[in-house]
């Protein structure tokens, strides 16, 4: 039987700011997402005891708490403090799964002649992490990633909680579905539209009906109910195999934006972005996708498959403004994502006419550039009055992949 | 809140075990001691790594950065 552990630090970002800035510790913080657009991104636990909540607008949680104090995020030192973490981690085992940049599985199966028993092995990790960076995590461990993702939630901060194979019915019996990972509003809302609300109520539905309202997802749910998963822990080169599938980048906008021309602009941005990164590891793809989020959060993708594979930043643009110019916008627009995927290695076919030599030539040469003395030094003029955001860290951040800070 | 600077600065530093441990920094020819290095972490600015340290004087927090390349010190910011 396995033994795996999902390690999930304990507001992550604010607790990296305390540590950075010892003023701030014990006072009600946040970090927020830039200057401009405050939405809170990780308050700390002082914060969250006035109310303080992730995804609160800056004028929420001044509301909540006029004294908080709130720093815009700087995703390097998460960047280098995640590397400090899954550093201790790889001591304990090399199959370190990063779930995301304040959140990874660990697999212990069989490190209990060398570390001792689960407990044993996250007590030790605990006080490694406390030691060695000052800060706090809550531990789940269990027979899967389910459960040990359910552990890790059930006791906040500085939480162990171990479920055992012998534990889940109960552990299940009445918990909300809302809170199995995997299971989001949407699914949350049709589940209880037929009278599920808790684990156990899902359990006692017959598989029959769950696969013939949902699909295979139906079968993903019994599972689930049961506390059955066979996910394997991913091993770094095993993710990054997956991570490197499609490319991409978004940016949530200063403000709402309503001007095609201005999101064309962006899109222009994060199409060089995205062929940056392409072109330095080689990379190539043939579909696009644009994704745009409106005011409301409602979120769509329009994707389109090329003839040929490309990692031209103009190439990558031409796809996803073609494919902006079908859509009629219903809302200003607050975020805007372009990626490539369909990848291909060293799949550029060499340019046979003059035109596209120099086209190339040029591209090499500012990318030459751009190693050397940073992103944008050259770019094109239009991108002269880019956007100039705090880099957020995203979910498919790596230590050792492309996508570097 | 931060106010910038981005000023260079002498730096006393000790080298110790692969890592660098500042000690002292001269700012207008006032020496200001390190008490305490409460962060460090790494950036890069086109091929060059800067190594950003988060430090105080028992008084004031200060992020001082070495550029790795160039070899030289800036004070970032002050607190």
């Amino acid at each position: 039987m396995r033994t795996i552990m999902h390690i999930d630090m304990n507001a992550f970002f604010a607790s990296v700011e305390q540590r950075a800035n010892p003023a701030l510790q014990g006072k009600p913080m946040a970090v927020i997402g830039s200057k401009h657009r405050g939405v809170v991104l990780s308050p700390s636990y002082d914060a969250r005891a006035f109310g303080v909540r992730t995804g609160m607008t800056y004028g929420e949680a001044k509301k909540a708490c006029p004294h908080i104090v709130l720093v815009p995020a700087d995703s390097s030192k998460y960047a280098h403090a995640c590397q400090e973490l899954i550093s201790i981690w790889k001591d304990f085992t090399p199959l370190v799964e990063l779930f995301s940049i304040d959140e990874a599985f660990l697999d212990v199966t069989g490190c209990d002649e060398l570390f001792g028993d689960p407990v044993q092995i996250a007590i030790q990790i605990k006080e490694r992490i406390w030691d060695e960076t000052g800060l706090l995590c809550s531990i789940g461990i269990g027979p899967n990633k389910l459960l040990a993702k359910l552990g890790s939630d059930l006791q906040k901060p500085d939480g162990l909680v171990f479920i055992s194979p012998e534990d889940v019915e109960a552990v299940l019996e009445n918990l909300p579905v809302k809170k199995i990972c995997g299971i989001g509003p949407n699914l949350t809302s049709h589940l209880r539209a037929i009278g599920i609300r808790t684990c156990g109520e899902l359990r006692r539905t017959p598989l029959k009906q769950l696969t013939t309202t949902f699909g295979l997802i139906g079968e993903r749910l019994h599972d689930i109910s049961l506390g059955l998963d066979d996910d394997p822990v991913r091993s770094e080169e095993e993710q990054e195999a997956e991570d490197s599938k499609s490319m991409g980048h978004s940016m949530t906008l200063d403000e709402d934006c309503s001007s095609r021309s201005l999101i064309e602009r962006h899109i222009l941005q994060l199409s060089e972005k995205v062929g940056r990164r392409l072109r330095r590891g080689a990379y190539s793809g043939r579909t696009i996708a644009l994704t745009l989020r409106y005011s409301d959060f409602h979120t769509f993708t329009r994707q389109k498959k090329l003839n040929a594979a490309v990692n031209h930043g103009l190439d990558i643009y031409a796809g996803a403004a073609a494919l902006f110019q079908e859509i009629q916008l219903q809302q200003p627009i607050r975020l805007v994502g372009v990626s490539v995927s369909g990848l291909e290695q060293n799949g550029v076919q060499m340019p046979l006419f003059e035109k596209d030599r120099k086209r190339t030539w040029i591209t090499e040469a500012m990318d030459e550039i751009n190693d050397e003395y940073g992103e944008c030094t050259v770019t094109w003029g239009t991108l002269v009055h880019r956007s100039h955001h705090e880099r957020i860290i995203s979910p498919a951040w790596r230590p050792g992949g492309d996508r570097q800070y | 809140m931060p106010t910038e600077i981005d000023e260079p600065i002498d730096v006393g530093v000790i080298f110790s075990c692969g890592k660098i441990k500042p000690i002292w920094f001269a700012r207008s020819s006032r020496q200001i001691r390190i008490q305490k290095v409460t962060f460090h972490w790494k950036t890069r600015q086109g091929k060059e790594d800067l190594i950003h340290f988060s430090v105080t004087d028992g008084h004031n927090l200060y992020e001082i950065r070495f550029h790795t390349e160039t070899m030289i010190w800036r004070l970032a910011h002050t607190e």
